[in-house]
């Protein structure tokens, strides 16, 4: 029978739900309170900071200065390297491949002309002995299409004259 | 009306004060801590490149401290010898001259298109697919045979100022070579502006010795 006596009070019951609705608040306030002062605190020590690196990167500069001449020697010298070496990677090198196709013909032919361009180079070469030039198709030139280093699209026979001589006149193209 | 505002307070006198901390907090999150979280990640992410700023400004100094003058004068020389400052006629008759002794040939006579003279940009006419201005010169040269005529090409090559060989046409013993000569002014606003400097890499240091056997 004890159990079914209500002892509190309606007025107390309300008292005691305010209470911990304000503990609630209270203790809300207090969580949101000390993370923004954490938070403030942690970004004026940042800004302190940022502040010292400042004046450090201005006292390095102002050391820097100091060197004035050498730092200037050294800049023009990396950004020449970096051109030079841009010109040597780039070039097109055409002497050296004239060179190999020459190194290809036999001695037994002369070279007439010789006409070298960026995609093309032209030789024009005679001789005497017609079966020099069976060697130069069937051997030579065979082997230097199979050579990667030039990097050869196709050889061309632009015109075969006999004028006292053989006169062959070749036309290699290359892949640019 | 104080009256009823008195009578308001004390009636909801026990309602008020949470009210009025959920208000606060919620104006703190927004006002304060929102704002925070902004600035702070702004500073982090300022604060790395200053970093890096000073370390690159530090490693600089270094470099600095470790160079000699004597030797990057040397290295400015090497340089200035492959990439003259200027179309130094001077050089470039050089060049054609030293690969014509080294390869037996005789240089008959040579051409230049000079273009502009002065002017602090590179007339269109001067720039080079590389970046790099360029003075078209033609080079007429003979020889016993049309090998050396070659060999005189590829000596150029590896002759200062540097160059490229656009063209060679060569009939029996006579070549004529359309060539191309590089040079690079000092852009002196550019480098004074620039504080930050780099010891050169293995690489550039075998370039620039290459470049000094190449030397005329």
């Amino acid at each position: 029978m004890n159990n079914d006596i209500n002892l509190v009070t309606q007025i107390e019951r309300r008292h005691d739900i305010y209470s911990k609705m304000f503990l609630a608040t209270a203790l809300l306030f207090g969580v949101i309170f000390a993370l923004a002062l954490v938070l403030t605190l942690y970004s004026l020590f940042l800004k302190a900071r940022y502040a010292s690196l400042s004046e450090n990167v201005v006292s390095a500069r102002t050391r820097i200065a100091g060197y004035g001449e050498v730092k200037q020697k050294i800049l023009i010298v990396s950004e020449r390297v970096d051109s030079a070496r841009n010109i040597i990677s780039k070039r097109n090198s055409l002497e050296t491949r004239t060179s190999q196709i020459l190194a290809t013909i036999p001695d037994v032919f002369s070279i007439d002309a010789i006409k070298a361009e960026n995609d093309v180079i032209t030789v024009e070469l005679g001789s005497s002995n017609l079966l020099a030039f069976d060697d130069l198709f069937e051997t030579r030139l065979l082997a230097l299409t199979k050579g990667e280093s030039l990097n050869l699209k196709k050889i061309e026979s632009s015109s075969f004259t006999r004028s006292g001589n053989y006169q062959l006149i070749l036309a290699f193209y290359f892949n640019i | 009306m104080k009256q009823k505002l008195f009578q308001i307070y004390t009636k909801y006198k026990k309602q008020i004060f949470p009210l009025a901390l959920t208000l606060l907090s919620l104006f703190i999150a927004f006002r304060v801590i929102l704002p925070q979280f902004r600035t702070i990640s702004e500073t982090n992410s300022v604060i790395k490149n200053k970093t890096q700023e000073l370390e690159n400004l530090n490693n600089s100094i270094r470099v600095l401290e470790t160079t000699s003058d004597d030797a990057v004068s040397e290295d400015l020389t090497i340089l200035t010898n492959a990439l003259p400052t200027s179309k130094d006629i001077t050089k470039i008759f050089g060049a054609l001259s030293s690969a014509a002794s080294a390869s037996n040939t005789e240089l008959n006579e040579f051409s230049l298109k000079i273009g502009g003279i002065l002017g602090k940009e590179v007339s269109s006419a001067d720039a080079s697919a590389i970046g790099v201005p360029q003075v078209s010169v033609v080079a007429k040269v003979s020889s016993s045979d049309a090998l050396s005529l070659i060999q005189f090409g590829q000596k150029l090559d590896q002759t200062l100022p540097l160059s490229e060989i656009k063209q060679i046409d060569a009939v029996g013993n006579l070549g004529t070579f359309e060539i191309n000569f590089y040079y690079k002014p000092i852009d002196q606003n550019l480098v004074s502006k620039k504080d930050v400097v780099s010891p050169l890499s293995q690489t550039d240091r075998n370039l620039l010795n290459q470049l000094a056997e190449w030397k005329q």
